[in-house]
């Protein structure tokens, strides 16, 4: 099969969720014997959009990647003033500001609807990664008609998701590959119930073996204490400094050696107790190294489509405390049995009191996870799913027969 | 069953009941005021501030989407109206289409008058207005009229209600696929069996089903016919239903009061949730589907079953085709246990088995999801 992803960075050195999810998934393909093709940016930075990687053509992991200059034409302080206006004043906006909000998002390249409108028909299918950004809400309008189209929406609910400028967008894929079942049951809430699709998840690597734990605590500073572990960007809107906050809480009520580490990138500081460990983003080795040596995961945030770091801390064979506010976290908790729920501060009182006092529970609790993972996450299966799920797309597709290009009244884009 | 299934099914039951315990406790510490109180205000705050305003759909809308998720169950209350139930949401998802395209068509009206007024006032008094306030309201119109022609095609409303329509005239079509006899399609049952047909009966075919299945709940027996395999479960306390295309059947198994609906396998097994079944079970259909139509069955069947569930196909050894082709109108193709093994791998089941009894002329594939 030709595949080409959209997606709006792609590289080793970009740290997003769903871009992660987008580049396994391209690379892996490729060695399954596709021939993958990625349309991207040359961003690494999802605030600035900055180059960083050079415009053009490289070859990465078997797959060839045509990175996008994206020029930001927008300056910060219009996008703040306008996210206010079309997110939260509660107005209604008209549709040609929401416009300049998505535009002014990011990342917009004027080569990006052109390089489509030519060239998406010479693939089988053409897949695209997040609904929030441009590339997906102008790139899936323009390939679609012109080559059958999979979204991975990686939705949630948040404020974007309920703008009616995604109302075409969330309509127009032959085919959805859900994250979860949560996301499928969210996208037809939101009127794309006619599309079909695949629950695919994300797969994931049995954890590697020989992780260095005693270099990461020596590294931070955390000698042989007992820690709990949070993965991924510290950010209010991840529940970070809610739970810094009642660790500290807890910290008071429980005295003892027990230490909170954040491993990730800090949109925000973290704040200063004796017991909180932030060390900033690090290695993947490292990261092994930290879930090694943790006593649990925990997972505060309120908004997340699938939850990487929830499956890698199961693949480990590690227990996960989540917040149980966020359905997905909910639900992935319920089905695997590998992790405790907490919505407010008491329950992840009396989560972290049981896991801390019955060593025999965590340890059920973690290999009910890693059971859990092993069991829908491998590779070869999501794989499998994913073929069909593409075959589906394509079957659609033709089935639909081919439609007239959308871009027809653009004139010198006619077919 | 595995060691390692038993343990996970343990697992299951015990991590409820550990849930349960912790909210108990977390419960008594509240009412006990063991813990600041102004914590969880402050959080329940916070979480409004998130998602507050993540502008749920207005409720009219959200009724009118509802029906979507629920299809019509397979149970003998439901089995009689499940036809009607599927052609009453088909049409009330158009009729939900309708009313979104109008008050597009409303809106843009509206965006139009506006402009057209904003024109004439303009042309009347030129001194009063401003070259951006024109362009503004012609704006206006211009993206109204983008928002009913975002699709190709005709327009997302427009290509939206096209799909719905084209899934009420599928929902209107019978639910039987292709020929229909006139006679008393069982009646061919009885002419299998008298002819020694599948060797063992279907009786002793089963109870052999039965041993397959019985651990693994709920069942979705297709192509159920008279409720055999149904019975030998309901007697053992086995949740399962069925679905067969053929009516008089289903009619049979509902009057034993088994859990039977007439139906389309492979609309039935679309229509239960992922990963919800223990067991989907198809003896004596694989012969008479499509290629493309079993290749589809397996597929769902990898997506609807639980860790650990099994697809049971029986079907006729490619042997002993010609004489079932030469007795049973029904039957289409052979279906080699080999390549249904292989097809079984590809959906990405695990554990294959091919079973023969002896002096047999079926065989029983047992995959493991």
């Amino acid at each position: 099969m030709r595949i080409l992803y959209v997606v709006q960075r792609y590289g080793a050195d970009v740290a997003g969720g769903a871009e992660q999810h987008c580049r396994q998934f391209a690379t892996r393909m490729a060695a399954r014997g596709h021939h993958v093709e990625v349309l991207t940016t040359c961003a690494v930075d999802a605030r600035t959009w900055e180059d960083r990687y050079p415009a053009g053509d490289e070859q990465l992991d078997g797959v060839t990647v045509h990175r996008l200059s994206t020029p930001r034409i927008v300056d910060e302080r219009l996008y703040d003033t306008l996210g206010w206006e079309v997110l939260w004043s509660g107005r209604r906006v008209p549709p040609a500001l929401v416009e300049v909000w998505l535009r002014a998002q990011g990342p917009v390249s004027t080569v990006l609807v052109p390089w489509l409108a030519d060239r998406s028909a010479g693939f089988d299918v053409a897949v695209f990664f997040t609904y929030l950004f441009w590339t997906t809400w102008a790139g899936l309008r323009t390939a679609g008609g012109r080559v059958p189209t999979v979204l991975h929406a990686t939705a949630h609910d948040e404020r974007p998701f309920w703008l009616p400028i995604y109302d075409t967008e969330l309509r127009s894929p032959d085919a959805y590959a859900w994250s979860t079942e949560e996301e499928r049951d969210l996208l037809r809430l939101r009127g794309a119930g006619a599309v079909p699709g695949s629950v695919i998840g994300v797969g994931m690597d049995p954890a590697p073996r020989g992780a260095d734990e005693h270099g990461f605590r020596a590294r931070h500073g955390l000698g042989d204490r007992p820690y709990l572990l949070v993965l991924g960007r510290v950010d209010p809107g991840k529940g970070s400094t809610d739970l810094a906050e009642w660790f500290a809480a807890y910290k008071r009520r429980r005295p003892g050696p027990l230490a909170l580490v954040f491993v990730g990138e800090r949109a925000v500081a973290v704040p200063a107790h004796p017991d909180v460990v932030a060390t900033g983003f690090v290695s993947d080795a490292e990261r092994t190294g930290a879930l090694r040596g943790a006593l649990a995961l925990v997972q505060p945030s309120w908004f997340e489509s699938f939850s990487m770091v929830l499956a890698e801390a199961w693949a480990a064979g590690k227990p996960a405390v989540v917040q149980a506010r966020n359905p997905v976290l909910a639900a992935q908790a319920r089905r695997s049995g590998g992790a405790l729920p907490f919505e407010g501060y008491v329950d992840l009182e009396v989560a972290l009191d049981a896991l801390r006092s019955d060593p025999e529970l965590a340890a059920r609790l973690g290999q009910a996870g890693r059971r859990y993972v092993e069991h829908h996450y491998n590779w070869e299966r999501v794989l499998a799913r994913y073929e069909r799920l593409l075959t589906l797309a394509r079957r659609r597709f033709a089935a639909r027969g081919r439609r007239r290009p959308p871009g027809h009244l653009i004139r010198g884009s006619a077919a | 069953m595995g060691d390692e299934d038993t343990a996970d099914q343990q697992w299951a039951s015990r991590y409820d009941a550990l849930v349960d315990e912790l909210r108990a406790e977390a419960r008594r510490r509240r009412e006990q005021g063991l813990v600041p109180a102004d914590f969880e205000e402050r959080l329940d705050a916070h979480a409004r501030s998130l998602a507050g305003a993540a502008a749920p759909l207005p409720e009219r809308v959200r009724q009118a989407l509802a029906p979507a998720a629920a299809r019509p169950a397979l149970t003998p209350a439901a089995s009689g109206g499940a036809r009607s139930a599927v052609q009453a949401w088909a049409a009330r998802a158009v009729g939900h289409s309708l009313r979104v395209l109008a008050s597009r068509i409303d809106t843009l009206a509206d965006a139009t008058t506006a402009a057209v007024l904003a024109v004439a006032e303009a042309v009347t008094h030129p001194a009063d207005h401003t070259h951006a306030d024109l362009v503004a309201s012609l704006d206006e119109v211009r993206d109204r009229l983008a928002g009913l022609d975002r699709l190709p095609a005709g327009g997302l409303a427009l290509a939206d209600l096209r799909r719905r329509v084209e899934a009420l005239e599928a929902a209107l079509r019978p639910v039987e696929r292709g020929w229909q006899p006139w006679y008393r399609t069982g009646g061919l049952d009885e002419l299998d069996d008298r002819a020694g047909g599948g060797g063992a009966g279907r009786a002793v075919r089963a109870a052999r089903l039965a041993e397959h299945v019985a651990a693994r709940q709920p069942v979705l027996d297709l192509g159920c016919g008279s409720g055999d395999l149904l019975a030998l479960l309901a007697e053992r306390g086995v949740a399962a239903r069925g679905v067969d295309t053929d009516a008089q059947a289903a009619g049979r198994a509902l009057a034993r009061g088994l859990a039977a609906a007439t139906g389309d396998a492979l609309e039935a097994l679309a229509a239960a949730d992922d990963r919800s079944l223990g067991a989907v079970v198809m003896a004596g259909v694989a012969e008479r589907l499509a290629p493309d139509q079993l290749a589809d069955v397996v597929a769902s069947a990898a997506d609807k079953l639980s860790a650990g569930g099994v697809l049971v196909v029986d079907s006729l050894e490619p042997d002993a085709f010609v004489a079932a082709l030469a007795r049973d109108p029904r039957v289409r193709r052979p279906v080699d246990p080999a390549y249904l093994e292989w097809l079984c791998r590809q959906a990405g089941f695990e554990g294959v088995s091919v079973e023969r009894g002896a002096g047999d002329d079926r065989y029983t594939l047992v995959a493991t999801a």
